[in-house]
């Protein structure tokens, strides 16, 4: 499954603790902590998550609050009482799935597969068309297999190691580092002759290197993201079997 | 062997794995054989440099985005040293930064090569670097 992105909203620490480490394990998901209902909207305004986790009751509201602002996409809450008018009107609310705690990782991550997979089907962004020419690559390889196998392979792992930069990076609002961390996927996207998102690598990386246009060009990041998600599952069927 | 010996020895300050792999490759393809040394960004370059253990090289690759300390900042750190302002350096970049261009030429490069996307290109662009460096080779 590529890479996936969860808006987690609790303010038990313990529970925090608990559900890092589930996640530890799982190297296609990570996460954003926030620690309270105002705080998970400002990240929810400003942010594309792939999903949002939230515990019932919360210092400053409860999940209802949360299903308030997130009205699209999915959304799992997780509580401690669970009762089954509770679940109707959360699911009149919109949130599709509910869990009790304490979590159970195996249960857990089942669900989040099933929720992520189907969600993604009904995205609002259409899947990317992602081509590579690697006609760089032959060029520079002069028929040496193993060194083709060798640079597909640093594309293959350092890319989720970058979007996972990118995500944190906007978190932080650190502008110009997000521009620095596009600009190292560059010499990949150059690599694998990715032609249709070279341009706009390029114009995100100067936008947020001279932190301007910044609106418009987060609302251009799930884009690049995405393409190079893609680009990541089509490339590790480039590796010739040695 | 003796030659190979006196040949000085190329460094490339380069974070980027692809980008240095590429250039390894080129050098190979250009027939270079001098030994290559790798530092991932200016700082490390810099120790290197320091290192009475490592013979001075006879020109210095840079990249100019770098973590730690940039391309920029390796320049100027070299530039006002006594002994190290003297190595040619060639600025290997894909920054088309009009100030870019214009600060690593005030800082004394020797030249400033865009990385192309172009194979062809970019065999141009090492051949000349190889032959500028042949041609002016310095003895210190």
């Amino acid at each position: 499954m590529s890479q996936k992105h969860i808006l987690y909203i609790e303010d038990d620490t313990i529970d925090q603790m608990a559900f890092k480490r589930i996640l530890a394990k799982e190297a296609w998901l990570s996460f954003t902590l926030s620690n309270s209902v105002s705080e998970g909207q400002k990240f929810w305004n400003h942010h594309t998550y792939d999903l949002v986790i939230t515990d019932y009751h919360l210092s400053d509201g409860t999940a209802h609050d949360v299903l308030a602002f997130v009205r699209t996409g999915p959304i799992v809450v997780v509580t401690g009482t669970l009762r089954a008018e509770e679940q109707s009107r959360f699911a009149e609310l919109g949130a599709k799935y509910y869990l009790a705690k304490p979590l159970i990782p195996d249960e857990f991550i089942s669900l989040l597969r099933e929720v992520l997979s189907t969600d993604t089907e009904n995205s609002v962004l259409a899947e990317p068309s992602i081509s590579f020419d690697l006609k760089y690559l032959k060029d520079l390889s002069q028929g040496d297999q193993e060194f083709e196998a060798e640079m597909i392979q640093i594309f293959l792992d350092e890319m989720p190691e970058g979007i996972q930069e990118i995500h944190q990076l906007i978190e932080s609002q650190k502008w110009i580092q997000l521009g620095a961390a596009i600009h190292k996927m560059k010499s990949k996207i150059r690599l694998m002759g990715m032609v249709e998102i070279k341009d706009l690598a390029d114009r995100l990386e100067k936008n947020f290197k001279f932190e301007r246009e910044i609106d418009s060009s987060l609302a251009e990041i799930p884009l690049l993201v995405k393409s190079l998600e893609i680009a990541v599952e089509k490339a590790s069927g480039l590796i010739p079997q040695l | 062997m003796d030659q190979m010996k006196d040949q000085k020895s190329i460094l490339l300050i380069e974070d980027d794995l692809v980008d240095a792999m590429t250039v390894k490759k080129v050098l190979k393809e250009l027939n270079v054989e001098r030994p290559l040394t790798v530092c991932k960004n200016g700082e490390e370059g810099l120790e290197f440099l320091e290192n009475n253990l490592n013979n001075l090289p006879g020109i210095i690759l840079l990249d100019l985005n770098m973590p730690k300390m940039n391309g920029l900042e390796f320049l100027k750190a070299i530039k006002s040293h006594p002994k190290f302002q003297v190595i040619p350096v060639v600025v290997l970049t894909t920054s088309d930064d009009h100030n870019d261009k214009l600060e690593s030429y005030k800082l004394s490069i020797a030249g400033y090569m865009l990385k192309s996307f172009d194979y062809k290109k970019f065999i141009e662009v090492m051949r000349s670097v190889k032959h500028y460096w042949e041609v002016s080779e310095l003895s210190y």
